[in-house]
């Protein structure tokens, strides 16, 4: 009897008519094919209303992409944000950009995972790859801003002091200061770490800088030799590229 | 998996305007059972599952997101290019009729 409650309990939490969800909701204040840049203009469905008994699923439906879409092998979707396209917007729009392209990237990850239950291809992975280049980049952008405010008001770079630190490899990397309840001096543990190097290390910093070098001119050569073959095979382009 | 069940309440309401009565969460440990072609165990990654109960009355249906679509003059013609492909080689390897089925291995 337990057991058939809770069975209906669950039913009732979980059990629906199939709705057609409606159109996706745009932010105030802004146009609504905001997430890829040259997105062509799709004309809307004309709404179709169902009976709703809940309050509008707007929510839990902006994980699932437009309901013209399933079932399609593939989906048409515009390039990804560039950082050039990116620094001309107000901080207000990359704000409400990067939502825009969370939950964009939160259905494409439903998307995948239900594809992958379902053992049938994702339509155009590559949207995925898009999104997550444009968040890059607008993480990019925000953290340029930062630096340049911080630079005009305190005149440092990084929010966290630091400096150049060898360590006893030989090896240089910057060291950036933590916080601790207690100075240095008296860290056990932090006294045994060694910021310097001993001169029988020389030999290796040596050796370190052989086989970087020679990796360097190892890429270089390989560069230069491709472009004699591109140049071999596409002869044309290679007199234009000269004369320019 | 490092989202606790205030974080997904809170990325529930605010980002998505979902109301949430109650989040459950467990970790799905994945396995290890698997070996790679030099016998090295292959981890399945863990992940963290969580059970929302929506609030205020609301039900939901998970939709079907691949549902059966009629497929466009290409896909119909390569599937029909592909039938009768598959039918000429079969009465290609069919041996002589007279014979009933038997296969040449038997002798006369």
């Amino acid at each position: 009897m337990a057991a058939a409650a809770a069975v209906a309990a669950l039913g009732r939490s979980l059990s629906a008519a199939l709705r057609l969800p409606r159109a996706r909701p745009g932010l105030p204040g802004m146009a609504l094919n905001l997430y890829h840049k040259n997105l062509p203009k799709v004309e809307t469905l004309p709404q179709v209303k169902f009976l709703h008994t809940t309050v509008s699923r707007r929510g839990l439906e902006e994980f699932f992409d437009d309901p013209g879409n399933w079932g399609e092998k593939s989906v048409k979707s515009g390039d990804s944000w560039n950082i050039k396209q990116l620094r001309g917007k107000s901080s207000e729009d990359l704000h409400k950009l990067w939502y825009v392209l969370l939950k964009e990237k939160n259905m494409l990850l439903t998307l995948e995972q239900e594809s992958k239950r379902q053992r049938k291809p994702m339509p155009s992975p590559e949207r995925l790859e898009k999104v997550e280049t444009s968040m890059k980049n607008i993480d990019l952008v925000v953290r340029e801003r930062e630096i340049a405010l911080r630079l005009l008001q305190t005149g440092h770079e990084k929010p966290v002091p630091g400096e150049w630190r060898n360590d006893f490899l030989g090896r240089t990397f910057w060291y950036s200061y933590k916080e601790w309840p207690i100075p240095w001096h008296l860290n056990k543990k932090h006294k045994k770490k060694r910021f310097y190097y001993l001169p029988h290390v020389n030999h290796f910093i040596r050796l370190r800088l052989e086989k970087a070098l020679r990796k360097r001119a190892r890429q270089q050569s390989l560069e230069r030799t491709r472009r004699k073959v591109l140049e071999r095979k596409f002869p044309d382009v290679a007199v234009k590229s000269q004369s320019q | 998996m490092e989202m606790t069940k205030l974080d997904i309440r809170n990325y529930l309401e605010r980002i998505y305007n979902v109301p949430v009565a109650a989040v459950r969460t467990r970790i799905q440990y994945g396995a290890n059972n698997k070996r790679n072609h030099r016998n090295q165990r292959v981890k399945k990654p863990d992940y963290k599952v969580a059970y929302v109960q929506l609030g205020q009355g609301q039900t939901f249906q998970f939709p079907n997101l691949f549902p059966e679509k009629e497929q466009d003059a290409e896909t119909r013609s390569f599937d029909d290019f592909r039938d009768k492909y598959m039918e000429k080689e079969k009465q290609k390897e069919e041996g002589d009729p007279r014979r009933g089925g038997v296969p040449d291995w038997f002798g006369l």
